[in-house]
């Protein structure tokens, strides 16, 4: 396919997504595969990381099968792409009810996308269906987590190199926006293909960063004047739905004049769609939220991001703070840290992965027909079956146990390693920018704003500036016959 | 107004003493046993039936707890005893309020109603300004399907349809009070607006979010009875309520005429000059699918009750054997109509 023109693509976008031009490496991705080299591509979160798929996908004669580890995120994008007037997508995982998913493998010829979780991809039936298509691309995204280098490891993930082989190896795309060298050398090394690489830097130089390590009883206090002067759209993170939620009444109180709403997973389908929804249409100013909010969230002038508990690890960090300023106006992130703030990450690993105890429990109530799983979290099941199925090889209980608790081990190593990193970030006393990002690339641009606390940036002296950004506003007031003229363009007669 | 607190009041006052405070849990969930349905009925508080869904066992406790912290009531082995102020308040409390919640008749269509009502709502608002593309506010394929369907059958014939919405809803709204119409409205996204959820409501008013959700049912409920009464005046929006009564043969409809119109089992038997087993199937028919059947003219109470225990301690529910057990002097058409009453209070209420 080397007739691909510039202009071709160029129109083709405009066509599809309304862009007059392309962002920095979308066209160079979507070269590389429609030229047919397996690629392996880094771009920031908030680039447009689908758009290099979903454009080939759309010109391609077949169809395109993008694999995504978070259901979430694939119901978002499938949405997002109707929402484009594309409507020939659709997601297939494990949520669905049989019929649902029958339907979906019925009719496979209409679509041009399919977004998989790769459990899916598991099953037989799945594959022999995909395998009778012309599958023009293989889109892995987040890629990361087909390693055990990375944060967000996925088992599932490590077996993607059989369905590629299975579904006679059409062309790869890997995607991360979170993968540092090593992990970019995993990818390749897992999937067993020899991929064209191509690496753009994810650093943000729009983005000012600032950490306040104050006693964890003045964090509220010190949040509220952060914000006294900030009526600007605003972010802020949390750990866990309670906090989100107290410190969200706490601020609706302070600021009887802005708009606060709170999100976590815990909350309704429907109630989590109006917030997400108020948010993107500058009826909200400020959001409470833990990491469920942030899919596909695509607002343009977010101004502040503050993480209000530290996040898990490096690359939360990076997605989350991400989120801020994606229309290159400068932005700022601030990370409230307390002495001691490290041990909820460091509970949320154990919490994870079953100790030895719980190994031990496992396999002897599976050698003795015993069903151990109904005592166990979901995240230790899942990590145990897979090292179970992985593991044959060993008869003997003992060295099964002991095998799988190397391989726990390492695990929480890499894990712990994550949150170490983080602290020691939090702690540097050089310039967090160039910490932060040379995890990640050899050369970090320099700030278009202020860099950050260690070099020019002082919270004080800023935060003492009124900024006001205009929000919609949507007034309680209104009467319901008001809301109906306005809302249906119409009047009542009288 | 309706309030949460009020209402829970109000319904263990109805069981006291004689039904845990579970069944009451049971009760506003839903729950699709004989037990919850039965009582729903013998202790009327029927229209409470399956109205806050998704309820939890924990808000549920917490909102016990709460009367009990105000001395409305004591807490004893799971039993709840109302104490005088709290007798007191149920006597101040003005009862119309909860007649306006209609659960054992809508609790299964409530849900689709409203939130069809909002996409279509949302679609109407946006493509009048002529945009089409947004995201919809309601995500389950079913209800999309829905409002797809709609369009269609007007062809896209935007203007026509948002005057038609406006109207019709202008119409229901009207009926029920201001404060509720607006709560209710404030609920719903169109173009340039996104709605406001129950929380935010909630914090709005400084009520709770289960106050909002009464309100918001009350309404809902209102507005379906209105549109059920006359469906032709509603041909909008009568599209977003299933039709029960449709599901009536056309025969046994005019049956039902008849028999509306007083006639007798006989005399409708001779105008219409059909078999009397014929007959038989209609009021079979008709004492399935409506619950205001008068079983009572056909069976008096005491027979009734003497099939229904039978039916209840058989372990079949083949007629003959229970004919054997309830004797001779009820009939075969009597066994079958109780029955259908059985029947009908389940698929009403389940």
């Amino acid at each position: 396919m080397n007739d691909v023109h510039n202009k071709d693509l160029n129109d083709a976008l405009k066509f599809h997504f309304g862009h007059d031009d392309f962002r920095l490496g979308q066209k160079e991705i979507i070269e590389s595969i429609m030229n047919g080299y397996d690629t392996l591509a880094t771009l920031p979160t908030g680039s447009g990381k689908s758009i290099c798929y979903q454009l080939p996908a759309l010109l391609g004669e077949g169809i395109t099968i993008v694999v995504s580890p978070l259901i979430s995120l694939m119901v978002d994008q499938v949405k997002l792409l109707k929402a484009e007037g594309i409507k020939r997508v659709a997601a297939l995982n494990s949520l669905m009810d049989p019929k649902q998913k029958s339907v979906v493998l019925n009719q496979l010829n209409q679509y041009k996308i399919l977004y998989c979780s790769p459990e899916m991809l598991q099953q037989q039936h799945v594959t022999e269906r995909l395998s009778l298509m012309k599958i023009d691309y293989l889109v892995i995204d987040e890629a990361h987590c087909i390693s055990q280098w990375g944060h967000e490891f996925r088992p599932d993930f490590l077996r993607l190199k059989d369905v590629i082989r299975q579904l006679d190896h059409p062309t790869v795309l890997a995607l991360s926006a979170t993968a540092t060298p090593a992990i970019q050398e995993d990818i390749m090394k897992q999937l067993e293909i020899d991929m064209n690489k191509l690496i753009y830097p994810i650093d943000r130089p729009n983005i000012t960063f600032s950490v306040s390590e104050i006693p964890s009883e003045e964090k509220l206090a010190h949040l509220i004047d952060i914000l006294e002067h900030k009526k600007v759209p605003t972010m802020i993170y949390f750990s866990s739905r309670k906090m989100s939620e107290f410190v969200c009444r706490s601020l609706q109180k302070e600021f009887p004049d802005r708009e606060v709403a709170f999100y976590h997973g815990g909350m309704e389908q429907q109630d989590r769609l109006l917030i997400q929804q108020q948010f993107m249409h500058d009826q909200l100013d400020i959001i409470c939220c833990t990491s469920a909010f942030g899919m596909g969230v695509n607002k343009g002038n977010i101004r502040l991001v503050i993480h209000y508990h530290m996040p898990p690890t490096i690359e939360s960090l990076i997605q989350e703070v991400g989120r801020a300023g994606r229309d290159g106006q400068p932005s700022v992130s601030i990370v409230l840290y307390s002495p001691g703030d490290e041990g909820l990450p460091f509970q949320l690993i154990q919490s994870e992965l079953p100790s030895e105890n719980e190994v031990e429990f496992y396999l002897n109530g599976r050698e003795s027909g015993q069903n151990p799983e109904e005592f166990l979290d979901e995240s230790k099941i899942r990590f145990l079956r897979l090292q179970d199925e992985q593991i044959k090889p060993f008869e003997r209980i003992g060295d099964k146990k002991q095998a799988i608790m190397e391989y726990r081990n390492e695990r929480e190593r890499v894990k712990s390693n994550g949150v170490l990193q983080l602290l020691e970030w939090i702690q540097t006393s050089s310039c967090r920018r160039t910490e932060l990002y040379s995890l990640f690339q050899n050369n970090v641009m320099p700030a278009s704003a202020a860099c950050c606390d260690r070099c020019d940036f002082s919270l004080h002296e800023w935060q003492n500036l009124r900024e006001e950004e205009r929000r919609q506003q949507t007034s309680f007031q209104d009467n319901w016959v008001s809301l109906l003229e306005q809302l249906l363009d119409r009047k009542v007669q009288s | 107004m309706i309030r949460y607190d009020d209402l829970l009041l109000n319904l263990f006052h109805l069981i006291e003493n004689e039904r845990s405070m579970s069944s009451i849990y049971y009760l506003l969930k839903g729950k699709k046993s004989s037990q919850t349905i039965q009582d729903a009925y013998l202790f009327q508080m029927e229209n409470s039936y399956g109205i806050l869904k998704n309820l939890s066992k924990q808000h549920f406790t917490e909102a016990v707890q709460r009367l009990a912290d105000k001395q409305l009531i004591t807490i004893e082995k799971e039993q709840i005893y109302l104490t005088d102020q709290g007798r007191r308040r149920v006597l101040q409390l003005d009862q119309s309020m909860f007649v306006l919640l209609k659960g054992h008749i809508y609790h299964k269509s409530d849900h689709l109603f409203k939130d069809t009502l909002l996409l279509l709502f949302q679609t109407v608002s946006m493509l009048i300004q002529k945009q089409n593309r947004f995201i919809p506010i309601v995500d389950q394929p079913y209800v999309q399907t829905k409002v797809k369907k709609i369009l269609l059958a007007y062809r896209k014939n935007v203007k026509q349809l948002a005057d038609q919405l406006f109207e019709e809803l202008y119409r229901t709204l009207s009926v029920v009070p201001d404060q509720s119409a607006t709560l209710f409205m404030q609920q719903f996204s169109g173009y340039q607006r996104i709605g406001k959820s129950m929380q935010q409501l909630a914090d709005h008013t400084g009520w709770m979010k289960e106050d909002i959700h009464l309100h918001t049912f009350v309404v809902v409920h209102q507005m379906m009875s209105i549109i059920e009464q006359k469906r032709e005046d509603f041909p909008l929006l009568s599209n977003l309520i299933e039709k029960h009564s449709s599901r009536l043969t056309a025969s046994a409809q005019r049956t039902q005429e008849l028999f509306h119109a007083g006639k007798t089992f006989d005399e409708i038997v001779e105008i219409r000059n059909l078999k009397e087993s014929t007959i038989q199937d209609h009021f079979i028919e008709m004492a399935t699918y409506h619950i205001d059947f008068p079983i009572h003219d056909f069976l008096p109470d005491d027979k009734l009750k003497r099939v229904l225990e039978v039916i209840q301690h058989a372990e079949t529910k083949k007629l003959k054997p229970i004919k054997e057990l309830v004797g001779e002097d009820i009939s075969y058409f009597q066994i079958r109509l109780a029955i259908a009453v059985i029947n009908q209070r389940k698929k009403v209420s389940v």
